[in-house]
């Protein structure tokens, strides 16, 4: 046989694509082997085929739940005056709220309409078409594709469900520290500016790893705006109605009719390195042609959301590899968007470096009670390294 | 290294490669039975060597792993005498032409399992994963004449393999 043929058919197979039952034998393999080890609770989960609109549901949610976590609180209580205690009035004792959320630019950053009911809150998404309902106080979250008509449960139990506070929450949880605390850390006051036609005062109050900015109407004393530095993002709530009727059904945990619910139960309760370095990964790979992107923030991650789940949907993978790689891409988010809220020290340097480059180091950050730093490094392999020998 | 921490590095990997490992497989068995038993053998070679993989040459070590268990799924199928008998592999039903053409795909995916490791992993980069010589020769790392001469060199051993199979039938 000539060289040429053999070229010819081994091109041939490089071309071929994976039958979908083959799929559902590498499945059942992997099932099977798994089984023959000790199972954890988070990996079972990963066990299941799921349907493929289950699966694009879960990939997405998995995706869009990251954003939720970046809102723990580890601040310090701070004072008040009685001009802010009125202001804040509302945000201690309003049983509903209504609010616009953006991450990052206001201009530009995506966009959440949140519906919040005592401990539960109903999101949606300006570039997303899934509907989160989240129940905090049992660890709950429902997703809902109305697309596809598929929903999910999702535990939220741990990491995730002590960040997934709303902003009120958060609100009303510094300002219960400074009634508490008023001599700590003084308001200062911002005097007045135009929101949207109204006049606004405001009052600034800077805490270890966090800036509030509360605008409230000049008349009503009634918070119109609040704006939020936690670590290095920034967030706005805006348009806020405190206490308008609200219809409950809206932030019901049961799945609506017309819905076909997963009979799985997905699992966001733990988030690792090893989830971030996926995320870094597929990003670089999938959506950069094996760049790594030029800054890391969670802005960007949002509004790459929509093109993460597309192109998990579009590989040429089985619908459970799917959803795995989709919450691994959801726990890498989480882990990074973690970090400034919690006081860690990060540091991002993958502009420029190509995925596979062992000698550049691309991201590093502190651990808590480490004194050491993780390095991840372009091929994204990492190791300890003392803060004198980090990268200048 | 703890039990536990086995298990947590086995289904990062397991997470990580599944993909490239149900590719390549496939591609390199093209037969269902074949396929599954590759596939068991790769998942135990990642338990195996569970502490490897957790270093920056993982990579290196799932192609070993890979080519490996199909290798191994491909002995158990030529059985003993290392004869090949046709009803052995896939082979497509229908006009003679068809079926003729399917036997040759299977002796040469059979003659890349023969491959050394190095030839095999070339072949696979390059023609089954389709990547160019550039990321070849970062994968092998080697120079890209390295690569090229890699490529070459398994494609020659693949011409006398089965010429050799040819003669043998």
């Amino acid at each position: 046989m000539k060289k040429e043929n053999i070229e010819e058919i081994l091109e041939n197979i490089g071309s071929e694509g994976v039958p979908a039952d083959v799929h559902k034998i590498a499945q059942q393999a992997f099932g099977d082997f798994t089984k023959t080890l000790p199972q954890r609770r988070q990996h079972v989960l990963r066990e299941y085929i799921m349907n493929s609109k289950i699966t694009k549901l879960a990939a997405a949610a998995a995706i869009i739940v990251a954003v939720l976590a970046g809102l723990h609180f580890v601040g310090n209580p701070f004072g008040a005056t009685v001009t802010f205690a009125e202001v804040i009035e509302p945000i201690l004792n309003a049983r509903t709220v209504i609010f616009d959320f953006v991450v990052g630019s206001e201009e530009t950053g995506p966009l959440m309409h949140d519906i919040v009911v005592g401990p539960k809150i109903r999101r949606t998404f300006s570039n997303m078409d899934t509907i989160l309902i989240i129940d905090l106080d049992n660890a709950k979250m429902l997703t809902l594709d109305p697309k596809s008509k598929g929903a999910a449960y999702i535990d939220i139990e741990g990491p995730l469900r002590e960040g997934t506070r709303n902003f009120v929450e958060f609100v009303r949880n510094i300002v219960t520290k400074v009634k508490d605390h008023p001599d700590d850390m003084p308001v200062q006051e911002l005097g007045q500016r135009d929101i949207d036609g109204r006049k606004a005062v405001g009052f600034f109050v800077r805490g270890q790893n966090e800036e509030v900015t509360i605008w409230a109407d000049a008349e009503t004393a009634t918070p119109i705006r609040i704006e939020l530095l936690l670590g290095q993002t920034s967030y706005i709530l805006k348009n806020i109605e405190f206490d308008v009727p609200v219809d409950e059904s809206l932030v019901r945990m049961d799945v609506p009719a017309g819905y076909t619910l997963s009979d799985k139960e997905f699992d966001m309760t733990q988030f690792t390195e090893q989830d971030f370095v996926t995320t870094l990964r597929f990003w670089a790979e999938h959506l950069l042609n094996g760049s790594f992107p030029q800054s890391l923030n969670v802005e960007d991650l949002m509004k790459l959301t929509p093109q993460v789940a597309e192109k998990i949907d579009q590989l040429d993978i089985s619908e459970e590899q799917k959803m795995q790689l989709g919450m691994t891409f959801g726990r890498g988010f989480v882990f990074f968007q973690q970090l400034g809220p919690n006081g860690v020290d990060w540091h991002y340097a993958g502009d420029g470096v190509k995925l596979g480059d062992a000698e550049k180091a691309i991201f590093w950050y502190q651990p808590k009670d480490s004194e050491t730093y993780r390095v991840i490094y372009g091929d994204l392999s990492a190791k300890d390294v003392a803060p004198e020998d980090l990268p200048k | 290294m703890k039990y536990s921490e086995r298990i947590e590095i086995f289904e990062n990997v397991r997470a990580r490669y599944s993909v490239f490992l149900l590719s390549v497989l496939w591609k390199l068995t093209g037969d269902r039975e074949l396929f599954t038993e590759a596939m068991q053998y790769a998942l135990l070679g990642i338990w195996e060597h569970v502490e490897k993989l957790n270093s920056k040459k993982a990579p290196s070590y799932i192609y070993r792993i890979a080519l490996t268990a199909n290798s191994k799924a491909w002995r158990n199928r030529i059985g003993k005498n290392g004869e090949f008998h046709r009803s052995q592999i896939s082979v497509a039903e229908g006009p003679g032409q068809e079926a003729d053409r399917s036997e040759l795909v299977g002796k040469v995916r059979r003659a890349i399992a023969q491959l050394p490791a190095k030839q095999a992993e070339a072949i696979v980069m390059r023609y089954l994963e389709q990547q160019d010589y550039q990321t070849v020769a970062e994968k092998l790392r080697c120079s890209k004449a390295g690569a090229r001469s890699h490529v070459s060199k398994a494609l020659a051993a693949l011409k006398g393999k089965l010429a050799a199979l040819e003669e043998r039938e």
